[in-house]
């Protein structure tokens, strides 16, 4: 086995732990509604979603093997080929370190149950591993801002918008039915929109895994962009992918689920369904009209305004802002930890560099583990009273630390 | 750097737009259906008054009902339409 063979398998991993983070992530996307409702049992609701995710990530058929083109510069961005100049090496090393960079901030905001984006991570990393790299002269700034930054920023208020005018509307209409009718004929409503955003965020995020991984063999030289277009994707990649992407989902990010679900509205299900279609709606259309949105921003604003429409409910802006403080990080967060690791692995160099990069992400993945065990979160607790912030806990929730003390 | 404000613009704006319609104007129907078939069913109302059954009312909830869930069909083979072309060799004539 050849050393780069070794790197390119190390990044496979890293890629696929990647997918499984970004699947217990999102779980909360489209489920929190539903399991804080009561619609569906938490374990009856992560396992649909799980299995919709599988469904999904299986009909990727389009690959984003381009993926890194909208904040690295690493790649022609019609082809996917790596441009010319750039080694087999530093282009594995960097998609390696870019990857870390995503995991570990998602594993650090699942610790304090925030709904962050993945793919935002993952940019974020990438980007921190491409100015260690290549400077800055290796970032399409202009793809940075026009298709990361720009849509983050405006996609949450869009979703706030649509489901406060949703919301709304159904409360409007419906004030004189019967609230046990009202109740249950939305669940029906509100469990069928919860599943169509598991589809769409199966399709959607278990194929930037699967470009990740392309790219990484491309880099390496054991597939070619021109294989790729002509017989599609190996079968193991999407396999290994959508499998992660919906064992993540089935393990279900609790904490996450429990933020999005109980702590910024008290929701009932006319309220779910109304989250749900508005964020459905948004991600299913957006990217057909040139937006690419991140799941998570739309379906925590389709939340937030499902509150904000509703006559009399409350949200909790301290929650939210806390959560917008961690959006706001996400990409340079990730950018650190991508740029410090991709330091430390070129610092070393070859295999040994790729073999303390991976223990690394090992080491300090299992030490948020460990903490995340101190307060545990799950299919029980998820929906205890928010009073005092997260289950299982009696500090109250304005104490807790900044997430960037942890984990980074 | 080279951004394209304009353009980001309008498919912001479209995508607000498509949005509300879908996912406002959705749960609206939605809702009138809940209406009808709580009118349809009839039975003890929440002033305590009781009202009759009203089959047309049923009749147009289940109508609404059967619509919503088309439109969501609809949604389910957009999301799937390339992975129909792939499999199956169907181009489906969607957006």
């Amino acid at each position: 086995m050849t050393g780069e063979l070794v790197i390119l398998l190390l990044l496979i991993v890293t890629a696929v732990a990647f997918d499984f983070t970004n699947g217990f992530h999102d779980t909360g996307n489209a489920m929190a509604t539903s399991i804080a409702t009561g619609a569906l049992k938490p374990k009856t609701a992560v396992t649909l979603s799980a299995i919709l995710n599988l469904i999904g990530g299986f009909l990727s058929v389009e690959v984003a093997v381009t993926v890194t083109t909208s904040v690295l510069r690493i790649q022609d961005s019609d082809t996917g080929a790596l441009l010319a100049g750039l080694d087999a090496q530093t282009a594995m090393f960097i998609i390696f370190a870019g990857l870390v960079g995503g995991i570990l901030w998602n594993l650090a905001t699942w610790l304090f149950g925030l709904p962050s984006s993945s793919s935002h991570a993952l940019f974020g990393g990438l980007l921190g591993a491409g100015l260690a790299a290549l400077g800055t002269s290796g970032i399409n700034w202009s793809g940075l801002a026009a298709k990361v930054v720009i849509p983050g920023l405006l996609s949450p208020f869009i979703a706030l918008v649509i489901a406060a005018i949703g919301v709304w509307l159904v409360f409007r209409v419906t004030r004189r039915v019967r609230e046990a009718r009202r109740e249950k004929g939305f669940r029906a409503g509100q469990i069928a929109t919860a599943s169509l955003v598991s589809l769409a965020h199966g399709t959607g995020d278990a194929q930037k895994t699967m470009g990740v991984i392309a790219l990484g063999m491309i880099a390496h030289g054991s597939l070619t962009s021109q294989e790729i277009l002509e017989d599609g994707l190996p079968v193991w990649i999407i396999v290994v992918c959508a499998g992660a992407i919906a064992l993540g989902t089935y393990l279900g990010g609790w904490r996450i689920i429990r933020t999005l679900g109980k702590g910024l509205v008290e929701l009932d299900s006319p309220q779910g369904m109304a989250a749900e279609a508005s964020s459905a709606a948004i991600i299913l259309t957006s990217s057909h009209l040139g937006m690419a949105l991140s799941t998570t921003h739309v379906a925590t604003g389709s939340i937030i305004g499902s509150g904000v429409g509703r006559p009399g409910a409350q949200v909790r802006w301290g929650v939210a802002g806390r959560m917008v403080v961690g959006w706001l990080m996400t990409l340079p967060a990730a950018a650190i930890v991508g740029a410090v690791t991709y330091f430390v692995g070129s610092l070393i160099g070859g295999v040994a560099g790729a073999v303390v990069i991976f223990a690394i992400l090992v080491a300090a993945a299992a030490l948020i583990y460990r903490r995340s065990q101190r307060q545990k979160v799950d299919a029980d607790n998820v929906n205890d009273e928010w009073e005092g912030g997260r289950a299982g806990s009696d500090a109250p929730a304005e104490t807790v630390p900044a997430p960037a003390a942890q984990g980074v | 750097m080279d951004i394209d404000l304009s353009s980001i613009f309008s498919s912001s704006l479209n995508v607000l737009l498509t949005g509300l319609v879908l996912g406002a104007g959705l749960p609206l129907l939605f809702s009138v259906g809940i209406v009808l078939a709580d009118r349809g069913a009839g039975g003890e109302l929440a002033d305590g008054s009781i009202a009759a059954p009203n089959p047309a009312a049923k009749h147009g909830a289940r109508a609404i009902f059967v619509l919503v869930a088309l439109i969501v069909l609809y949604g389910l083979l957009f999301i799937t339409r390339k992975s129909i072309s792939h499999y199956l060799g169907i181009d489906l004539p969607l957006g």
